[in-house]
């Protein structure tokens, strides 16, 4: 049973500015006693959001940069903690926010699957059936036991999201990855993530493409500064935010 | 409350495997690989057990294993703390993509220079052995020891993990300290050479921490003073560490 809960939930940070952060300025207010200056901006990146998601969710996150897409999907997943309001999850997460991250330059293309496996937590069970497929999906042959330093940065693409779209996921969640690598493999990876999000039971995308968003998504949210302003019929949901310019 | 420890478990066992790998990333494309660790702790300790040997007139069959365990040992310490300043903005991409129990990537640092210290340790037992220093009973209490000490370090990193990723001022102050530190614990000198002033190196709790260590290497037993700083310091730093890890790990990748 996989599901999202959110209920009224509202999430601020602090940012600490030049000021703020110093600690000079913290020693500065404890020795004169004057504790000005010492309060961070806050910034209110969602601001009271519900929404239920059970299985067979399509859910596409639209809004212009900054609305708090991205921060929607860390709260979702867990990543960050809402400052009010109830988050309630279930189910086996899987998030493709950044593609390459944690990779070691001076290892090489296999190696640096087993950095990245143990970072996903993939058993070592799973490991050689997922280097074949990675090795299958990705066409970089040879180049897989050379360090990826050598690698260019379409061959990194390859790599990093050959290994994600390998996991299987009864959630899976992605920030604005797809329209990534040349036309060829562009075609390789819209159908091998087809294959993944039909098998992930909930799935929400944040994305601009709205062509993209009409393929994968079912209902859409449209949000605004932290805001969820529309939700409904992935249709509407494209219409309501066209039509606000 | 049972998952949780058996999520936390696997994540730790994880994040120490990743610490093993970065041993293995450090010294890649090196003809002595890890060994380096071992090299630059046999020429350090070499040179130092040479010049201060001399100038403190003492025996090199004494001195030598003194000053190899104490210069190991604080080795392990300090840069356990170092890289424990800098690993939360070293992994901030990992952190904003996993969930990820903060104390996992300190998993990572402190198993990675525990690794360091296995193999400095190597240094140690070639001189205890080619100086034929006696082994006994005693010996085996650096077991303990090491994992007091061990304790100390986890948990002091948590809390220089969360203050230089709060305060980045703290990374310099951090550093400073250490090296102040170094010269300050009796690491190269003995503590008996302050004679009746030995109560300054004794203020100090990391001169206890490295007698839990360097003593049974040496067959003395610890005396109880040094146990009870010991376990005095692992208790307070590791309440500490549980408050700060409690209060601030859903903040901290905020304050990245």
């Amino acid at each position: 049973m996989a599901r999202i809960d959110l209920q009224n939930v509202s999430l601020r940070y602090p940012l600490y500015g030049e000021t703020t952060k110093s600690m000079r300025v913290v020693l500065a207010g404890l020795v004169t006693g004057k504790r000005a200056e010492n309060h961070p901006i806050y910034v209110e990146a969602l601001k009271d959001i519900s929404i239920n998601l059970s299985e067979g969710s399509r859910l596409g996150l639209i809004g212009a940069n900054g609305a708090g897409k991205s921060s929607l999907l860390r709260l979702m997943a867990g990543i960050f903690q809402p400052n009010s309001g109830t988050v309630r999850r279930e189910g086996h997460i899987v998030t493709m926010f950044d593609l390459s991250y944690g990779m070691d330059e001076e290892a090489n293309g296999f190696e640096n699957i087993d950095i990245v496996s143990v970072v996903l937590g993939i058993s070592r069970f799973d490991l050689d059936r997922i280097k074949n497929d990675v090795a299958e999906f990705s066409e970089l042959g040879e180049a897989l036991h050379r360090p990826i330093k050598t690698y260019s940065a379409g061959m990194r693409v390859r790599l990093a999201f050959g290994l994600l779209s390998s996991m299987s996921a009864e959630i899976l969640l992605i920030d604005e990855i797809i329209g990534v690598g040349d036309a060829s493999f562009m075609k390789k990876a819209s159908a091998r993530i087809s294959k993944q999000i039909q098998e992930a039971k909930i799935f929400v995308l944040a994305s601009h493409a709205e062509s993209v968003l009409r393929d994968f998504c079912t209902t859409g949210l449209v949000m605004s500064e932290g805001k969820a302003v529309f939700h409904g019929p992935i249709e509407d949901a494209l219409k309501f935010y066209n039509s606000r310019g | 409350m049972l998952n949780i420890t058996r999520i936390l478990s696997s994540e730790w066992c994880r994040w120490a495997r990743l610490g093993w790998l970065d041993i293995q990333s450090r010294y890649r494309r090196t003809t002595f690989g890890p060994m380096w660790i071992v090299l630059l702790t046999g020429m350090t300790v070499g040179s130092i057990g040479f010049v201060y040997g001399s100038l403190f007139k003492a025996p090199i069959k004494d001195f030598l294993p003194f000053l190899a365990i104490g210069f190991v040992t604080w080795g392990w310490i300090s840069s356990s703390l170092v890289e424990a300043g800098e690993c939360f903005s070293a992994y901030k991409s990992m952190m904003l993509n996993h969930v990820l129990s903060p104390s996992s990537v300190l998993v990572r640092v402190v198993f990675r220079n525990w690794l360091v210290l296995l193999h400095n340790a190597l240094v140690i037992v070639a001189l205890l052995f080619i100086l034929q220093r006696p082994l006994s009973l005693v010996t085996l209490l650096v077991v303990p020891g090491m994992l007091v000490v061990g304790g100390v370090i986890f948990s002091t990193s948590i809390i220089v993990a969360f203050a230089c990723a709060r305060f980045r001022d703290l990374k310099q102050v951090l550093a400073s300290a250490l090296s102040l530190g170094l010269l300050i614990t009796p690491v190269i000198w003995s503590p008996e050479i302050l004679k009746d002033r030995i109560y300054v190196a004794y203020l100090n709790p990391f001169s206890h921490l490295l007698d839990l260590i360097r003593l049974p290497l040496l067959a003395v037993t610890p005396s109880a003073t040094n146990w009870a700083v010991a376990f005095g310091t692992l208790l307070i730093c590791s309440m500490v560490a549980r408050i700060v890890i409690t209060r601030y790990r859903h903040l901290v990748i905020f304050w990245l």
